[in-house]
């Protein structure tokens, strides 16, 4: 290898600084550029008074499963997952109560509890979800997308289990649960939510093979101790000691090129900077259309990318910091009172498609979401040393449309969403709060561009943009048309979500094509995965 | 990541960050732990109306150009930049201001209007006094207090033709009035001295040194923020190789052969291994009651009498602050500005009250919590916009901030619990906004969004600003000067750098104190860039500017 080969990386959100660390220790002269004046993109934490508050990305779906939590050393460094044993509550009229554990037996115990039928089926969904995550779903997440076909061929030849995921390639989220005949609504109703809470619709065709993803590892969702923020800090530092450095209030404006090569960069202030290669995390609109303007690129790409749809949900987030008790959820059974998440507003399947519905369509719907309470879990998101009183950061999070006068409504709905926590737990109604803040959809765009239309995930999950078509399928492999252009956010595969697994891919393209020295080796449940012939040659 | 070091640094202000710097660039292996996710916790500078104006929600105004800090750490060169306003100071009232250049004839010309004989008298103190500013702040500020160093306080009487035992008899109040004959004169001069850095202007003996000394402050305005400071100082520090740990509560000192050996983190921080060994020294940047609970009571024990008998009696309820934040629509404009329009270019205005008979009897009435009849008499007033654009949003939005020192205890409104209630907050709240509209007339109506923190909610976000306490405790009577906390203690290996002599400021001069007294111990103070004195930014930005 020669002198380090120069790379910019744009955007210092997870992916961004996920890839940096890797590419930084494997010997490139890394320099991420990111447009705010903090890093960490969704991994947003704040502290008003004391209270701190994940506006942003909260619960972590795969945790300690990410590679980069073990090749980085995050643990050493201080990132520490919190898994509460009891993930999600759902709340129903005449105080019953569903508790999803990470435990799949004490599940089903709570289903059992609602209708003794649906127990066993519940158990088997999730066991099967479980399944299905480890063999394929979550290492096919830190390797490069395949083509459709070739990933239908591998998962067709792969044995029982791999046809069966095969087929799901063929349903709606939705129908994969319906295939388990769960019989009482409220049931269905709270595996549709754990479908939906993060913009996948059940009735998006094609996607079924999503669903065990969602319903399996949000019921085994982590915090990030001390705060969201902590994971990304930490990857910055990661990337610092390594030799790299994080620029922030860099605003890129152009990419610049020299015939069918990327040569670098130019800011806003004028500032030219050139590279061997640039990574870039932003969305197909800002790397095709904005940034890219010029670009020698196939008009196809270009119209992928102004085709290119936005989530048609966004959310909405209020964030409390209160001096009193936890919610208390009188009548409901105490396990609820602990529950990472505590889900309102749903009674049978018709309510979550009906919700979904009417925030797609623009109105602004206050009759249901979830509440969490980080502070009942952590201790460091909330100022336990003042003795006036207990105190607790709360959030409650629904999902919201983008096309609303949010300056004018926020406050009002918050109040209404507060208002739905409160009938639950009536000790909300008394809270003092000493601090709040809403994040609207608004708020998302506005603090994090790279979400356009407030969609967090950088573009939906439908089946045209998922995987080998995310974004598009030129560039789906990280690589773009064009030397030294490389892609590596939430819009390529395998999307947002903080799995860190685009990051992760994109890196190691990278690497390899920069004679890079790749210092990590394969995860194991890749290697698992790849000799179960479930990820192809 | 080692977890053996030489010094230990509990709590990542920016005075203990700045301790931190001076130990690691002297060779030493520092680690600093800190609580909170951030550091500098009253040195920050948030987006706090969501809407791209940043705003300096504690410390407004930056004292570091009278530090010799900016020298010995290089702070410009770790990304702080300086901005030293036309103005320097002002104070205003709703028809009339008293503003401040860095040019003396300038500032007489001002003084004047009021009185020819103030502004003779107060040019001639600056005159004499100039020149030796460096080596008074050398001994008065940046160094341990001794007992040579006390009398050499109330020596400097002399620049104002008071002889050392009048100096020890006097306040501030009683000073100013021997002094000037313009009520107005007073006012400004007291409000001041009341910024409360150095003692208490109505305390005899201190208020009359500290109201000396109030007028030595420089101010400069950190470009985009005061967190700018606390971000040079990370850099700094990391750029040595220091170990910053955020997230990592201490839960208790640990000892050994009778000095302290490290420190356990809190069994709920995310680090996996809790022990930090620190084989030399243990700084405690934690105010006295704080560091009390983390270094155990018997250990408090073993301190020697005097300093035993300060932690537990330490007095935290004095000077607490209360702070309303207001977004405007566009700048602000004072009512006064007919009389001076270069008021509209003052970052840091003070309003000081209506008539000297008023501020004479202010401080017994603040006392006596009589909270709302003085509220928001006096008080500091951020408007950082109107000199640093990074301030003011594309759309011309800036915010201004009114902060206001009232006593803690609140005994007259059912104790210091009622700090959380909104009846009582939202109501000085208002006044705060009532005394802006008097200053500046139609400011109500370009209010897009406020909102205040009150001693309480600093509290929260600050574990060792207990009570709210801004400065570690209370700078005056038996906690003045000699009374402060010592930086070195009688236990072997164990530092404070809060709560001593001087005051946590953005001077640094705790933090600057603090380092001195354990690279001393450890043999490692003889360092060819520890040398800057005091005061030499100061005077490179005003002659920068042209001015002198």
């Amino acid at each position: 290898m020669n002198a380090s080969p120069e790379i910019l990386v744009l955007g210092a959100g997870p992916n961004g600084l996920t890839a940096a660390a890797y590419l930084a220790r494997a010997g490139g002269a890394v320099t991420v550029l990111e447009r705010n004046i903090e890093t960490g993109g969704g991994l947003v934490t704040e502290e008003l008074a004391g209270f701190r508050f994940n506006y942003h990305a909260t619960y972590m779906m795969l945790a300690e499963l990410m590679p980069p939590y073990g090749d980085l050393g995050l643990a050493q460094r201080g990132v520490e997952f919190i898994r509460p044993p009891e993930q999600v509550s759902f709340l129903f009229e005449d105080d019953a109560a569903l508790t999803l554990h990470t435990d799949v037996a004490l599940s089903a115990a709570s289903v059992k509890s609602l209708c003794p039928a649906d127990a066993p089926r519940v158990e088997a969904l999730l066991q099967d979800c479980a399944t299905m995550c480890d063999a394929f779903l979550i290492p096919a997440s830190y390797v490069p997308p395949l083509e459709p076909i070739d990933q239908m061929v591998a998962l067709n030849s792969a044995g029982a289990l791999g046809e069966k995921m095969a087929a799901m390639g063929d349903i709606t989220p939705g129908e994969f649960v319906a295939g388990y005949d769960i019989e009482d609504p409220r049931v269905e109703a709270a595996l549709l939510y754990l479908i939906a809470m993060f913009g996948l619709d059940p009735d998006e065709g094609g996607l079924g093979f999503l669903a065990p993803i969602y319903l399996y590892r949000l019921t085994q969702a982590a915090l990030v101790r001390g705060g969201s923020h902590q994971l990304s800090s930490v990857l910055r530092r990661v990337v610092e000691d390594a030799g790299g450095s994080v620029v922030v209030d860099a605003d890129v404006r152009e990419l610049l090129w020299d015939g069918a090569r990327v040569t670098g960069v130019s800011l806003a202030d004028g500032t030219a900077l050139h590279a061997d290669a640039v990574l870039s995390t932003l969305n197909p609109a800002q790397n095709f259309l904005e940034l890219g303007e010029d670009l020698p690129l196939d008009p196809m790409i270009r119209a992928s990318a102004s085709d290119w749809e936005w989530e048609r949900t966004s959310l909405f987030v209020a964030n409390l910091g209160v001096v009193g008790a936890a919610p208390r959820y009188e009548g409901y059974p105490a396990e609820v009172d602990r529950s990472l998440n505590v889900v309102m507003g749903y009674e049978t399947p018709a309510d979550v498609h009906d919700h979904l519905g009417e925030v797609a369509s623009g109105s602004l719907t206050s009759s249901a979401g979830h509440g969490t309470v980080c502070s009942l879990h952590d201790p460091l998101m909330a100022p336990g040393h003042v003795p006036f009183g207990e105190a607790h950061t709360l959030r409650y999070e629904c999902l919201a449309p983008y096309d609303v006068d949010w300056d004018s409504e926020a406050e009002a709905f918050a109040s209404r969403c507060i208002d739905l926590w409160a009938r639950y737990a009536p000790n909300l109604r008394d809270a003092n709060v000493r601090a709040s803040l809403n994040w609207t959809p608004a708020d998302i765009e506005a603090h994090l561009p790279t979400m356009r239309r407030g969609s967090i995930k950088h573009g939906s999950y439908a089946i045209l943009q998922m995987g080998y078509n995310r974004p598009n399928p030129e560039c789906s492999g990280y690589r773009t048309p064009l030397d030294g252009l490389y892609l590596g956010g939430a819009s390529t595969h395998p999307g947002g979500m903080v799995i860190l697994g685009a990051g992760y891919n994109a890196a190691r393209v990278l690497a390899g094509d920069l004679g890079l020295d790749i210092w990590w080796s394969e995860p194991e449940i890749v290697t698992s995965a790849r000799a179960a012939g479930y990820l192809g040659d | 990541m080692g977890h053996d070091f030489d010094v230990v640094i509990v709590g990542a202000g920016i005075n203990g960050l700045a301790c931190g710097c001076y130990l690691q660039k002297a060779g030493l292996d520092v680690a600093v732990v800190e609580k909170r996710n951030e550091c500098g916790p009253f040195a920050l500078t948030e987006d706090i109306f969501s809407c791209g104006v940043p705003v300096d929600t504690h410390a407004g105004v930056c004292f570091i150009t009278m530090s010799p800090v900016w020298g010995d750490l290089e702070l410009g060169e770790y990304g702080l930049d300086l901005i030293l306003p036309e103005v320097a100071a002002g104070t205003i009232w709703p028809d009339r201001n008293l503003i401040y250049y860095y040019d003396p004839a300038r500032t007489w010309e001002q003084i004047s209007r009021y009185s020819k004989d103030d502004a003779d008298t107060f040019v001639e103190f600056l005159a004499r006094i100039g020149g030796d500013l460096p080596e008074i702040l050398s001994r008065a500020v940046f160094a341990p207090p001794t007992e040579e160093g006390e009398d050499y306080l109330f020596s400097l009487g002399k620049y104002i033709g008071f002889g050392e035992h009048d100096m020890r008899t006097m306040n501030g109040v009683e000073l100013l009035d021997l002094i000037y004959e313009n009520d107005y004169v007073k006012m400004s001069m007291l409000g001041i001295a009341d910024i409360g850095v150095f003692g208490d202007p109505a305390e005899k003996g201190e208020g009359a040194v500290m109201t000396l000394l109030a007028w030595a402050l420089g101010i400069a305005v950190p470009r985009g923020g005061m967190h700018n400071l606390v971000h040079a100082l990370v850099r700094c520090f990391r750029h040595h190789g220091g170990t910053l740990m955020l997230n990592a509560p201490v839960a208790e000192v640990t000892w050994q052969g009778g000095r302290p050996a490290g420190v356990v983190l809190e069994e709920y921080s995310p680090y996996p291994d809790k022990e930090l060994t620190a084989r030399q020294a243990v700084v405690m940047h934690a105010s006295p009651p704080v560091a009390s609970t983390l270094l155990g009571a018997d250990k408090v024990d073993e301190l020697d009498h005097s300093l035993r008998r300060r932690m537990r009696d330490w007095d935290m309820t004095g000077h607490c602050a209360f702070t309303s934040y207001y977004l405007l629509d566009t700048p602000i404009e004072w009512g006064s500005k007919a009389w001076n329009p270069d008021v509209q270019q003052c970052a840091y205005p003070l309003r000081a009250w209506d008539s000297w008979d008023h501020a004479s009897r202010f401080f017994q009435r603040a006392k006596n919590e009589e909270l709302l009849s003085v509220a928001a008499d006096v008080g500091e007033i951020y408007n950082m916009g109107c000199v640093d654009p990074s301030r003011v949003s594309p759309d011309g939005k800036t915010a201004v901030v009114f902060e206001v020192e009232y006593p803690m205890n609140l005994r007259r409104h059912g104790g210091m619990q009622a700090w959380d209630e909104r009846a009582l907050t939202d109501r000085l709240h208002e006044r705060h906004t009532e005394c802006l509209e008097e200053l500046a007339p139609g400011t109500r109506g370009r209010i897009a969004a406020s909102t205040y923190f009150t001693p309480i909610d600093n509290w929260r976000r600050n574990p060792s600003a207990v009570f709210g306490h801004e400065l570690g405790g209370d700078v005056s009577g038996p906690q003045w000067y000699l009374g402060r906390m010592p930086a070195r203690t009688s236990i072997e290996g164990l530092y404070f750098s809060q709560g001593i002599w001087p005051a946590s400021l953005t001077h640094l001069g705790s933090g600057y104190v603090a380092a001195g007294c354990v690279a001393e111990d450890l043999g490692v103070r003889e360092q060819p860039w520890w040398d800057h004195r005091p005061m030499e930014l100061m005077y490179e930005l005003i002659a920068g500017r042209g001015s002198r």
